[in-house]
């Protein structure tokens, strides 16, 4: 519990309601969407840039952990504080500040929720295009800081692409300005790319600008099934060979299908794997037709077509609900996020898919595979007992077996989900000659270490840490 | 050591509900709708903290203090969220499961003295029963239309008179809804039910509290449901109207339809939806340990709905007699929708 002068110090900067100290708002605090949990010793809630400079500013001369806290989706224990300390929640700074279709940007507030903004820039008929799958809840701030994108990345790219510029509170309680309103800028270094991905430990960012896309006049999504994993696989790659650029191309296997079939009520085709193939724009028919040839030809059993809005949305509810969905797949198991988010070239899907499951095999544990496979980026999910220390075990074993893999791969260990803690160890092995540039970085923006420590390159030892599952917590 | 979790608590509640809760992975999908979370924007108010909190009670990891027990009440049991969850956990029932283990809230003391007193949440007396015991046919009106919306219990006697019926109005102890929300300890009352072969509710809640107790026997029907099957012919009523749907009915029971197709077998009732409608519908905070607890947020929740009514300029109307006393109480103007039955049904 921190001193209570500083508690009081908050309270008179944010009004009493918005400072948290219960049981109950320090323990839910301490969540994010991974396999850590730490409570924070006070959670607090600006509703203004000068709030947050101020409270930067006592944490400074304090020395007190803060984490910027935008929903809580993050998946790698990003938002959970190491440290306790303070915990920022910037939800309440939730306002669409400007759309300027004419000039193709939009201005928001961090605490800003994803769908929100597509909902209010769909009334101009343009988007925000990344569409992490956790687009209903996570914030604009959450995706700026872990670089998020999603299933539409394969044509229209990740945040960073459209972030333009920003404001961000600096460790000092300095408010700076990064980038620029405009589309095109090569004044000086680009300090906006460096805040995209940085994990609330640079900053807190507290106003973003965001290029808009004008939104495709139509959409067409394709099923295609595979009597083998390894074959859509290929299929993937031919597809993205024949130079059609579809907006979205995703791939689950039959252990995300079961799942997702079994928690949603939905009928996917119980088949090993599945390509769900869309395009958009004026040619978007003609084309899914010649991607659909391919992937008759690459051995897809059958293919199916709907331009029917609410077919289409149920079959991406569907695979937006893969991850949660797991979870219950086997009444012992939960799904836990280990090795959650590789990237790799696409024409390596396939080796890598047949890997993982391989590794899976090897080491007893079950894994489903699925994700953005037109862009090379799997996702994967360990489905394991929490309560067995040698299924923890066997689960960072394997980890560090496919992580390996993805490497030798020429892969990336992260596409989206970014570092934070659960990916720590293998993004030190992955970047190990920028590690020093990245702490430099750091220490030259905060000196103190005060935002969001002990993560990424200072991460130090097993990710079966700070775990909110039971097994540690005998341990303890 | 239960099952393969090792829960540490000695809260006692079933396996299945204690993997549920190990199962949620976080992913925070049923914060979107909540309406309790859209009002404070705080973790522990939505299903995702709550469900947290159960597992940090069971686990040990926290104890039950006061801001524990109150997260377990800052919720109207609307159910919005279990239809948001993909992990499928059913985080109301959890949630009413925790209510048993831990206190009530200071405000819930009179609510449950009065139930157990005066068999009715305001311990107030009942007015007499109109008794019929002949009748094969039976109507629950419940402490909310016996004391407080009695209009909509004079509207469907009426109704019910006028489609040739006079039922068997049961004694009215109250069906103890309340009771089972907070978590208290119920004793179920008697009640004499003669001859009856089918029990008509206009309360959403008893209905769901008949259905899930007993009565195997006894056919229970929502009255929204009875009337569908009558098939009665309206005179015309050119209004337009925008229906609410009371959690109870709707995701408690899954009677979506009947009001509707009750509302638009009207001649000239032109019906129209609120954006979050049938599954997705808001929760106007209606349910009284609910609102006597956090007056406030329930104050907003059905201010919502009585804003969005009025910007589709529709007469609000509604199938719940505590949906139409909240929003009555809040400055709006609900109907039942049998007041609307009585009004366009002619006598025989
Ligand atoms: C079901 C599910 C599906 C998902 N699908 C995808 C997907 O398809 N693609 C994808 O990329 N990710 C996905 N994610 C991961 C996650 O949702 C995203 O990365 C999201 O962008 C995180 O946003 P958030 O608001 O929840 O951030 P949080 O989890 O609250 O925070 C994430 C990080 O951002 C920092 N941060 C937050 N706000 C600020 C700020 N204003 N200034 C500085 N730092 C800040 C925090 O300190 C933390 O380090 C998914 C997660 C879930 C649970
Ligand atoms: S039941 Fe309703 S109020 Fe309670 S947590 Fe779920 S959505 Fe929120
Ligand atoms: S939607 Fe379900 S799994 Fe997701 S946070 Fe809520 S309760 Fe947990």
């Amino acid at each position: 519990m921190l001193p209570p002068k500083i508690i009081t110090h908050l309270k008179n900067i944010t009004g009493e309601e918005n400072v948290f100290t219960t049981t109950a708002d320090l323990y839910t605090y301490g969540f994010d969407a991974s396999i850590h949990h730490r409570s924070p010793e006070v959670v607090v809630r600006p509703h203004a840039t000068r709030q947050i400079q101020e409270i930067i500013t006592v944490a400074n001369k304090e020395k007190i952990s803060i984490v910027p806290r935008g929903a809580g989706t993050g998946l790698s224990g990003q938002a959970v504080p190491l440290q306790g300390g303070i915990v920022m929640d910037l939800t309440a700074m939730n306002r669409i500040k400007k759309i300027r279709i004419s000039d193709l940007y939009c201005l928001v507030e961090p605490g800003v929720v994803y769908a929100n903004l597509n909902k209010e820039l769909a009334k101009k008929g343009f988007f925000f295009p990344p569409t992490p799958g956790s687009g209903d809840v996570c914030t604009i701030g959450g995706m700026v800081a872990l670089n998020a994108s999603g299933m539409r990345a394969i044509k229209y790219g990740a945040t960073r692409d459209y972030v333009l510029g920003m404001k961000v509170v600096m460790a000092s309680g300095n408010l700076v300005t990064l980038g620029t309103y405009t589309l095109k800028n090569a004044s000086g270094y680009q300090l906006e790319r460096l805040m995209v991905g940085s994990e609330g430990t640079l900053g807190i960012i507290t106003e973003i600008t965001l290029r808009v896309f004008p939104l495709p006049t139509k959409r067409t999504l394709a099923l295609a099934t595979y009597s083998s994993l390894k074959k859509a696989g290929e299929g993937v790659s031919a597809v993205i060979a024949q130079g059609i650029i579809p907006s979205a191309l995703e791939i689950m296997d039959n252990v995300c299908i079961k799942a997702v079939n079994k928690a949603m009520n939905l009928s996917l085709p119980n088949k090993e794997a599945l390509l769900l193939i869309e395009t958009d724009g004026m040619n978007a028919t003609d084309e899914i037709q010649k991607i659909a040839a391919i992937c008759k030809k690459t051995g897809a059993d059958s293919i199916t077509f709907t331009e029917d809005e609410k077919e289409m949305q149920q079959l991406w509810r569907g695979r937006k609900s893969v991850l949660p969905s797991l979870s219950r797949y086997g009444d012992n198991y939960v799904s836990v996020s280990l090795a959650d988010d590789m990237s790799v070239p696409i024409s390596q899907i396939s080796k890598a898919i047949v890997a993982f499951q391989q590794i899976a095999t090897d080491h007893g544990i079950i894994i489903g595979t699925y994700g953005h496979a037109g862009d090379g980026n799997l996702h994967t999910k360990v489905l394991l007992d929490p309560n067995s220390q040698d299924q923890w075990k066997q689960a960072e074993k394997a980890v560090d077996k496919i992580y390996h893999t993805v490497l030798d791969l020429r892969g990336t260990i992260s596409g989206e989900h970014a570092i934070g803690i659960s990916k720590a160890p293998w993004m030190q092995k992955e970047r190990r000659t920028a590690l020093q540039t990245m702490e430099n970085i750091k220490k030259t923006l905060d000196k103190n270490n005060i935002l969001n420590p002990g993560k990424m390159m200072q991460w130090k030892g097993s990710i079966i840490s700070y775990l909110r599952y039971p097994w540690t917590k005998k341990e303890k | 050591m239960e099952g393969k979790y090792n829960f540490l608590s000695t809260i006692s509640m079933d396996k299945k509900r204690k993997i549920e809760i190990m199962s949620c992975t976080g992913c925070g999908f049923c914060k979107e709708g909540c309406p309790v979370f859209e009002q404070t924007g705080i973790e522990s108010s939505s299903g995702k903290g709550k469900i947290l909190l159960a597992y940090g009670l069971l686990q040990g990891d926290i104890i039950e203090d006061e801001s524990v027990t109150r997260a377990f009440y800052e919720c109207s049991l609307c159910k919005k969220c279990e239809t948001r969850c993909p992990s499928l956990i059913d985080i109301p029932l959890i949630i009413s499961s925790m209510r048993k283990h831990i206190g009530y809230l200071p405000q819930h003391e009179q609510l449950i003295q009065n139930i157990n007193t005066s068999n009715n949440p305001f311990g107030e007396t009942y007015e007499a029963p109109v008794l019929n015991k002949n009748s094969t046919l039976g109507y629950f009106p419940g402490c909310f239309l016996n004391l407080r919306e009695k209009n909509i219990k004079k509207a469907t006697l009426s109704v019910l008179k006028k489609l040739g019926y006079k039922p068997h109005v049961l004694n009215t102890s109250c069906c103890n809804a309340p009771l089972e929300r907070i978590g208290a300890r119920i004793t179920s009352p008697k009640r004499d039910y003669g001859y009856i072969n089918t029990l008509l509710f206009s309360c959403p809640a008893c209905l769901y509290m008949f259905k899930k107790n007993t009565y195997k026997k006894i056919q229970l029907s929502h009255i929204t449901e009875f009337i569908l099957q009558k098939k009665p012919i309206f005179t015309p009523w050119k209004k337009k109207v925008i229906y609410h749907d009371p959690c109870y009915l709707g995701r408690w029971l899954g009677i979506y339809d009947a009001p509707r197709q009750v509302l638009q077998n009207i001649p000239g009732l032109e019906l129209v939806e609120f954006t979050d409608t049938r599954e997705s519908a808001q929760c106007c905070g209606s349910e009284v340990e609910f609102r006597t607890a956090f007056p406030l947020l329930a104050e907003k929740m059905g201010k919502k709905v009585l804003r969005e009514a009025k910007k589709k300029n529709a007469l609000l109307v509604t199938a719940s007699p505590h949906c139409s006393y909240h929003l009555k109480k809040l400055g709006g103007h609900p109907l039942d929708i049998l007041e609307i039955v009585d009004n366009c049904l002619p006598l025989k």
